[in-house]
């Protein structure tokens, strides 16, 4: 062997030697780099299906936690979720951390797979060995006739395809909106209603209990002449008492000789109408809407019910809506007109807002999400066709309350109170008049008027006094005074336009004057009763209910029944205590010589035959 | 080992220099409560400085100026492939692939459009250096400084051939690419360029730098992890598959490279016709040389170029009517026109419920016709803009098509001015270059 062949033969060995060295760790590295990518995918799944905020079994514990029966489960339930919620995001920074790690790894591993692979590569390469090629400059001809197909085909291939979208576009421009078929006109429109001119005066509606909490809901009574002695238990005032064959916390109405109340179970929703001088059912309809309603019951807590909200008559027709978000209106033959669907209503506890009705249109306050994600809005119904007169979205989370509607500043609005905005509206068309970032929480008492003020009050915030007048944003423009003490968590404010009362479900009464905000009492409600010692003493109240002012006193009633009549002055002064004999969480229609309470099973009228 | 320190020293200056720079973002809806308890105020870090958006031009200056040196003058392919390691470094892990020259098309896109944008001054720069280069230089950029094609050049490992005739028709992917991206950039519809760009989330594999918030590993779409990762393993065989047929950027430079005023040869002096190089582009762009034409054929390659020119005509009119037509789903594109559509989708009850769209809208307690009407202004962009797109494709479509009947006369082996990336690669096939680099060490090999 020459020295020259030994030195090749040597040479060829090192160059195998490399390239099986290459080799070898381009396929170590490429495993390496497989298995980190699995794991990387695995983990990112993981990630992606168990995002701590999306646990179901978070949301089934928060559920829970809302129908705990009494505060030591919920408490139990909330340190579980806490505990749990954190365990979550441990998990899912660990995750990350994780994922980083594997990233730098994923980079490592490949790279080193692909500087391996290229030096196996390059043991292999081939130098250049050109050789005569006699049918080059033919090949080129033909690869030029190939490129020429290719472009072509291309061509053809991005005009089919553009050909074919263009086909199957059905869409319309977006910026050309037009109204479904049979609707009226959209957000913001004043359209004239259907039934231009068939709903009652300011003077007519003075007159009646068209509503929750009265005309304008102010809980006010335009009749002094109103029952102030009777004993239900003993049937002492007692004009009649009916049952209501399904419950519901709404209050009732009043029109003339109708009283109208509501009532529903998970499956089954009912509109109830009462003579008001017999206590009779003249009628009793169910409500379902023509496409069927939702197949889901909604989520309500169970203080709540399916038929809180209480129902709206303007005297030609009556309006209802249900926690599923079935809205229906009849006249007073009990003829249905329409139903409507306007659910699910993605309201924890359970929707409770009451209807309004205004120049013939039904007003329907839907108010849900978060502050974060609201997904509230306002709506105007014809109430004669159902048809949707005008919407508008609202800036605010699900809230509980009802709005007022009221004249003031010589104009009417709809004031609705909710988190955190307490907005006026124009009934008539939708637009919004003013609003003031002032609530927050969970927001269940309705707001009030009076002496030109906006009274807005909820737990946790303030008791803000508002002039009307403004356009805009007026929260730093507007608020005459505010008050902390003795907010409201469900119970309504009261005011005479002199003084104004909060009342919290606990039995707090807390007066405050009108003028300038200062604090005139503030004190507990309180009954005697007969311990398990038989000795008589002073225990609490619950009130649920939202009170009413009666000329110079206020009635409000607590759970178990009793109506405490207080003395509408700067002195707390407890006139009377009325037992009806029955729980009581809705709100009173107060009328000429009569008032309508509803009990959990019973409608009452209390009154002199 | 002097030039790796050097490389690793420049490295570790720039990492001190960019440390700590951290947009902040809450990741979690933050709790109320009502316990009393006062939640202390977010502490926001101060925005990225401008210094270092001109450190990022200062970079990408000197990045082009080192490349077109080393492409040019030095002939040196191996001081480009540490280029290339050092521009992936930092405008790819380092800036998460975010100082990009060609995603800066969109912002000159958007601020052409009309639509009150203003092109902050240093994307501007990243938009025009390398054009500018290209115009004195050849792609240079591509060779060294794009961090999208130094990814790609450095995973070559074994590449095969790809037709001519296939190059072709693939490398237009790259021109209808580049008008759809300024037709949405224009129009303020999106930034497609970025959403689809395969690289980014490798990129942001390693979130040097940034706090992982911001830039999580794995952050970005799934999806897009997978298609870079697949043009990758395709790059190991087929060289800079993204860069030779969809990148737009590319396609911008493909125009200027024809015309620059230097470009990079195969051999630093006379080509001798060996044939060594015909194969040694892994990209396709050598070109050989063509030889005399038969009269014959001359004659029949005019008359077809003249129904071409026709063609070509023809395409342009189409390709214009066609997007006129498609002014409908292409408008979509449009988060405003999407929005419309869906409010009123749901205002004229024809849908049952809301979705997100839809609730962002609602929350701005604004009139749905206010929506209308911008919705209408956006499609009015469109119905201008989509008849111009459909020409461009239809411009690129028979612009080919003549290209590929039209012969030039070329005598030596040399580089297509348009697909050469100046990667260097074709300088050691070159016995003359060989020869150059003996005597310049004295007798021995180098590079």
């Amino acid at each position: 062997m020459s020295a020259s062949a030994a030195t090749t033969s040597s040479g060829d060995a090192r160059a195998r030697a490399r390239f099986h060295a290459a080799a070898a760790s381009a396929a170590v590295a490429g495993l390496f780099t497989l298995f980190v990518c699995g794991f990387l995918a695995a983990a990112h799944v993981r990630t992606r299906t168990l995002e701590f905020h999306e646990s179901e079994e978070l949301a089934a514990l928060r559920a829970a936690m809302l129908k705990a029966p009494d505060a030591a489960s919920a408490a139990h339930l909330k340190e579980t979720i806490r505990r749990r919620d954190l365990r979550l995001r441990e998990d899912y920074f660990a995750r990350e951390g994780f994922t980083r790690t594997g990233g730098y790894l994923l980079l490592g591993g490949a790279a080193v797979f692909v500087i391996a692979l290229a030096q196996a590569a390059s043991c292999r390469r081939r130098l250049p060995m050109p050789r005569p090629d006699p049918e080059a400059a033919e090949r080129a001809a033909r690869s030029r006739r190939l490129a020429r197909v290719a472009v072509a085909s291309l061509a053809l291939a991005i005009g089919g395809a553009g050909i074919l979208a263009g086909v199957l576009w059905t869409g319309e421009p977006a910026g050309a909106a037009k109204p479904a078929p049979g609707e009226p006109a959209q957000a913001g429109g004043g359209a004239p209603p259907a039934a231009a001119g068939d709903f009652p005066t300011p003077e007519e509606i003075a007159k009646q209990w068209p509503r929750f909490r009265g005309p304008g809901g102010l809980g006010i009574s335009a009749y002094t002449d109103v029952p102030d002695a009777w004993n239900g238990p003993t049937g002492e005032g007692i004009l009649w008492k009916a049952p209501v064959p399904l419950p519901g916390e709404n209050s009732p109405v009043v029109w003339g000789d109708r009283v109208f109340v509501t009532g529903a179970t998970e499956k089954n929703r009912e509109v109830y109408c009462f003579d008001a001088a017999t206590g009779r059912m003249l009628w009793q309809k169910p409500v379902e809407t023509p496409e069927g309603s939702a197949a889901e019951p909604p989520e309500i807590l169970e203080d709540t019910g399916y038929a809180a909200p209480t129902a709206a008559t303007d005297g030609r027709r009556v309006a209802a809506i249900f926690a599923n978000g079935d809205v229906a209106c009849f006249d007073f033959a009990g003829r249905r007109l329409w139903a409507r669907n306007l659910g699910p209503i993605k309201n924890s506890y359970g929707y409770s807002s009451s209807l309004n009705m205004h120049l013939g249109r039904v007003l329907v306050l839907l108010d849900q999400g978060t502050p974060a994600k609201p997904a509230s809005r306002l709506l105007a119904i014809d109430a004669a066709t159902g048809k949707t007169a005008w919407e508008t979205a609202r800036p605010v989370a699900a809230s509980w309350a009802t709005p007022a509607l009221v004249r003031a500043a010589e104009r009417d609005q709809l004031v609705t109170a909710g988190n955190p905005w307490v907005i006026a509206y124009d009934p008539a068309g939708g637009a919004e008049l003013w609003r003031a970032k002032l609530l927050d929480g969970d927001v269940a008492p309705s707001p009030t008027f009076g002496a030109g003020l906006v009274f807005a009050a909820n737990t946790g915030t303030k008791l803000a006094a508002i002039r009307p007048g403004g356009r805009g944003d007026v929260t730093e423009s507007a608020v005459a005074w505010s008050a902390e003490d003795g907010l409201p968590d469900i119970v309504s404010p009261l005011t005479d336009g002199k003084l104004v009362w909060l009342f919290t479900t606990d039995g707090l009464v807390t007066c405050y004057r009108v003028k300038d905000g200062s604090k005139a009492y503030e004190k507990e409600l309180e009954v005697v009763e007969k311990g398990k010692d038989g000795k008589e003493k002073k225990v609490g109240v619950v009130v649920k209910s939202s009170p009413a002012l009666v000329g110079d006193r206020f009635y409000v009633v607590d759970e178990k029944g009793l109506t405490h009549i207080l003395a509408a002055g700067e002195e707390f002064k407890v006139l009377a205590i009325l037992p009806l004999g029955e729980a009581v969480r809705a709100s009173p229609a107060f009328l000429a010589r009569r008032i309508y309470m509803r009990g959990e099973k019973h409608l009452y009228a209390v009154g002199k035959k | 080992m002097n030039r790796h320190a050097t490389a690793a020293a420049v490295l570790a200056i720039l990492a001190a220099l960019l440390a700590g720079a951290a947009p902040a973002v809450e990741r979690f809806a933050l709790p109320q409560f009502k316990s009393g308890y006062v939640r202390p105020a977010t502490e926001v870090p101060a925005p990225r400085a401008d210094l270092y958006d001109w450190l990022d031009v200062s970079a990408l200056a000197a990045a082009l100026a080192a490349a077109s040196y080393l492409a040019i003058r030095a002939r040196s392919r191996r001081g480009l492939w540490w280029l290339a390691v050092m521009s992936l470094a930092y405008f790819g892990f380092w800036r998460g692939g975010c100082a990009c020259a060609v995603g800066a098309t969109q912002n000159v896109a958007l601020a052409l459009g009309g639509g009150g944008y203003a092109v902050p001054a240093a994307v501007a720069l990243f938009f025009i250096l390398p054009l500018a280069a290209t115009l004195f230089f050849g792609r240079t950029f591509c060779a060294g400084v794009c961090p999208l094609g130094a990814l790609q050049e450095l995973v070559v490992v074994r590449p095969l051939r790809v037709p001519a005739w296939l190059e072709h028709s693939l490398g237009l992917l790259a021109y209808i690419y580049l008008g759809a991206a300024v037709l949405f950039a224009a129009t303020g519809s999106a930034f497609v360029i970025c959403e689809y760009d395969p690289f980014v989330s490798i990129f942001r594999l390693a979130p040097l730098g940034r706090p992982a918030s911001t830039m999580n590993a794995l952050g970005g779409s799934t999806g897009m992890l997978v298609l870079g990762a697949a043009f990758l393993a395709a790059g190991l065989f087929i060289g800079r598959p993204y860069c030779r047929w969809l990148c737009p950027y590319g396609a911008i430079l493909r125009l200027l490279g024809r015309v620059s005023r230097w470009r990079v040869t195969i051999t630093p002096e006379e080509c001798i016709k060996c044939r060594l190089c015909e194969d040694a582009c892994p990209f396709g762009a050598i070109r050989r040389p063509t030889g005399d034409w038969p009269r014959g054929e001359r004659l029949i390659e005019r008359r077809r170029l003249a129904v071409l020119l026709v063609i070509a005509a023809a395409l342009l009119a189409a390709g214009a009517g066609l997007g006129w037509r498609l002014v409908g789903p292409m408008s979509r594109m449009h988060h405003t026109v999407r929005q419309a559509d869906r409010v009123r989708l749901e205002e004229t009850g024809q849908v049952e419920g809301t979705v997100d769209l839809s609730d962002a809208f609602y929350a701005t307690h604004r009139p749905p016709a206010e929506l209308y009407a911008e919705a209408a202004a956006v499609e009015a962009s469109f119905a201008r803009a989509s008849p111009l797109f459909g020409a461009w494709v239809g411009l690129v479509l028979g612009a080919k098509l003549i290209q590929l009947s039209v012969r030039r006369t070329r005598t030596d082996y040399e580089p297509d001015r348009a697909a050469c990336v100046s990667c260097g690669r074709c300088f050691a096939y070159c016995p003359i270059e060989r020869e150059r680099w003996k005597k310049a060490s004295g007798g021995t090999n180098a590079s």
